[in-house]
């Protein structure tokens, strides 16, 4: 694990790929590995959100104005996807 | 020209439905006239079959899908809609695959020090259409100073790319000179263009590396920020590009008039004033009314009346208009030469510009007087007066081309230039 992502981190998309929608989706090439990865619609909103740097409780808070969802269950859910993010390289933990 | 050219001037003739559906479907706009003339077509009968061929042959089969999906309509087969969500899906992926490989290019190379500027392909997609999807590109272009060729064809072939040319020394100096790119091609199916000029070196485009270098902006491709030509520089390369290839892809015109949307302040007069002094002036004249006029470019009313002032500007336009759905092959123009077109010389602003054309087409060596008659780099000037001999297919070329044959077989040279 490279970093650990808590609810006062913030994050960015990494340098060292490149994403495309995906019919509503989103398809990220990690250039590193040569790897593709999909992210469901969710998903396609918080990648979209951290191609700038954002914390964590900024990304919650965005997602709990446009989905139904409890803001607890909604931060783990962030934290657990940037997290695999993030192991995977694909984002920066600042 | 004697119809009148306001409105839709490429609709005026018995233009058919497949076309004039591809167009609507193309605009950079749509109007709610629009939807109903697209309704009316789809009711009217369309050949399905025969939009999605064209559409793909036009490399604008994603706006095609973006049109119909929008439209909602149980009138649109639901198999033409799936062929062609299947296409844009591929495509996207594709793109990224392309967008991707430019960026590791992009990094060898400035690992190496060698400046790369790219264009077109997924730059120009992302500087215009914002969304990767939307634009068919089949390779990468990348612009490197011509000192650099050679070091930056180690990097392609260091990332798996052939040449597209075999070339001895003398043959590669004078290609260099001569020409303004080389294709690599790759197993996967990637290509990459490297160019060393922006232009065919018969078109006058005077723009230097170090010039275009020192004007480049940076656009946002993945977590990047990668070099290319600002708006008002790759405008008039596009416009020069989209009349040396007679404007045939009805893509290349949409890409003119989705690039006049990405300025943020055009000062159309300053860049007719610029074309003006790279003599080009006419080139981008045809290309931005061919934008508003078949793309519905929204272009300011006195850029459009100062290319209806110009007869050769609506005569071209004449020219495009026959030929851009035709399903007839281009023409070969006199004595079979290739490269050779009426078009080009018409496109030129000035005489000299045309003589200048005619020269470079009749004297200049080309890889097929090199394949045809492989000869030693101390006789490599002949190539200057053989390529005249060539054209007219005179006796003195075949006989020549038999000696070189006879001795090449004798020494074993056949394979040496090869494609």
């Amino acid at each position: 694990m490279k970093d650990e992502i808590s609810r006062d981190s913030t994050v960015v998309a990494s340098r060292d790929q490149v994403s495309s929608d995906l019919g509503g989706e989103a398809a990220i090439l990690d250039l590193k590995g040569g790897t593709y990865y999909g992210l469901d619609e969710v998903g396609h909103r918080i990648w979209g959100l951290i191609q700038q740097p954002r914390s964590v409780r900024e990304i919650r808070d965005v997602l709990v104005e446009e989905y139904d969802v409890e803001p607890d269950r909604c931060e783990r859910d962030v934290v657990a996807l940037l997290q695999r993010l993030a192991d995977e390289g694909l984002v920066e933990v600042r | 020209m004697s119809e009148p050219l306001t409105g839709r001037w490429i609709m005026d003739s018995s233009i058919a439905a497949e076309p004039e559906m591809l167009m609507e479907c193309a605009r950079v706009s749509w109007s709610s006239g629009a939807d109903g003339r697209v309704g009316a077509l789809i009711r009217s009968g369309v050949d399905w079959d025969r939009l999605v061929e064209m559409a793909r042959a036009h490399a604008v089969a994603p706006l095609l899908y973006r049109r119909l999906q929008s439209l909602r309509s149980e009138k649109v087969p639901g198999d033409v809609l799936d062929r062609l969500r299947g296409h844009v899906q591929h495509l996207r992926l594709r793109n990224l695959f392309l967008s991707g490989e430019l960026i590791r290019l992009l990094d060898e190379l400035a690992a190496r020090g060698i400046r790369a500027i790219p264009y077109k392909g997924p730059v120009l997609t992302a500087l215009a259409y914002g969304d990767l999807a939307l634009r068919e590109f089949g390779d990468l272009d990348l612009l490197v100073p011509e000192a650099d060729v050679r070091e930056a064809r180690e990097v392609l072939v260091s990332f798996g790319y052939r040449p597209e040319h075999r070339l001895t020394p003398a043959q590669e100096a004078a290609f260099l000179r001569y020409d303004r790119e080389c294709s690599y091609y790759r197993e996967d199916g990637s290509a990459v263009e490297l160019h060393w000029t922006v232009s065919q070196r018969y078109v006058p485009l005077p723009l230097d590396f170090e010039e275009l270098w020192g004007r480049a902006m940076r656009v946002p491709l993945g977590g990047r920020a990668v070099p290319t030509f600002p708006p008002e520089d790759l405008i008039l390369i596009l416009a020069v590009h989209g009349g040396a290839h007679l404007w045939t892809r009805l893509g290349w015109i949409r890409d003119i008039a989705e690039l006049t949307g990405s300025f943020e302040e055009p000062d159309w007069g300053r860049l007719l004033e610029r074309a003006g002094a790279l003599k080009c002036r006419r080139m981008l004249l045809l290309g931005l009314f061919l934008a508003n006029e078949v793309a519905g470019a929204d272009l300011p009313e006195d850029v459009l009346r100062t290319a209806r002032a110009d007869a050769a500007v609506l005569d071209l336009a004449g020219d495009v208009r026959e030929r851009l759905f035709s399903e007839e092959q281009i023409p070969q123009g006199i004595l079979g030469i290739r490269a050779f077109q009426p078009f080009h010389l018409k496109m030129m602003d000035r005489s000299r510009d045309r003589l200048r054309y005619l020269a470079y087409q009749a004297t200049s060596p080309t890889l097929q007087e090199w394949q045809l008659l492989p000869l030693p780099a101390a006789l490599f000037p002949l190539y200057y007066l053989l390529r005249p001999l060539r054209l007219t297919g005179s006796a003195g070329w075949r006989k020549l081309r038999a000696v070189a044959q006879s001795r090449k077989f004798e020494n074993g040279e056949e394979d040496r230039v090869e494609r």
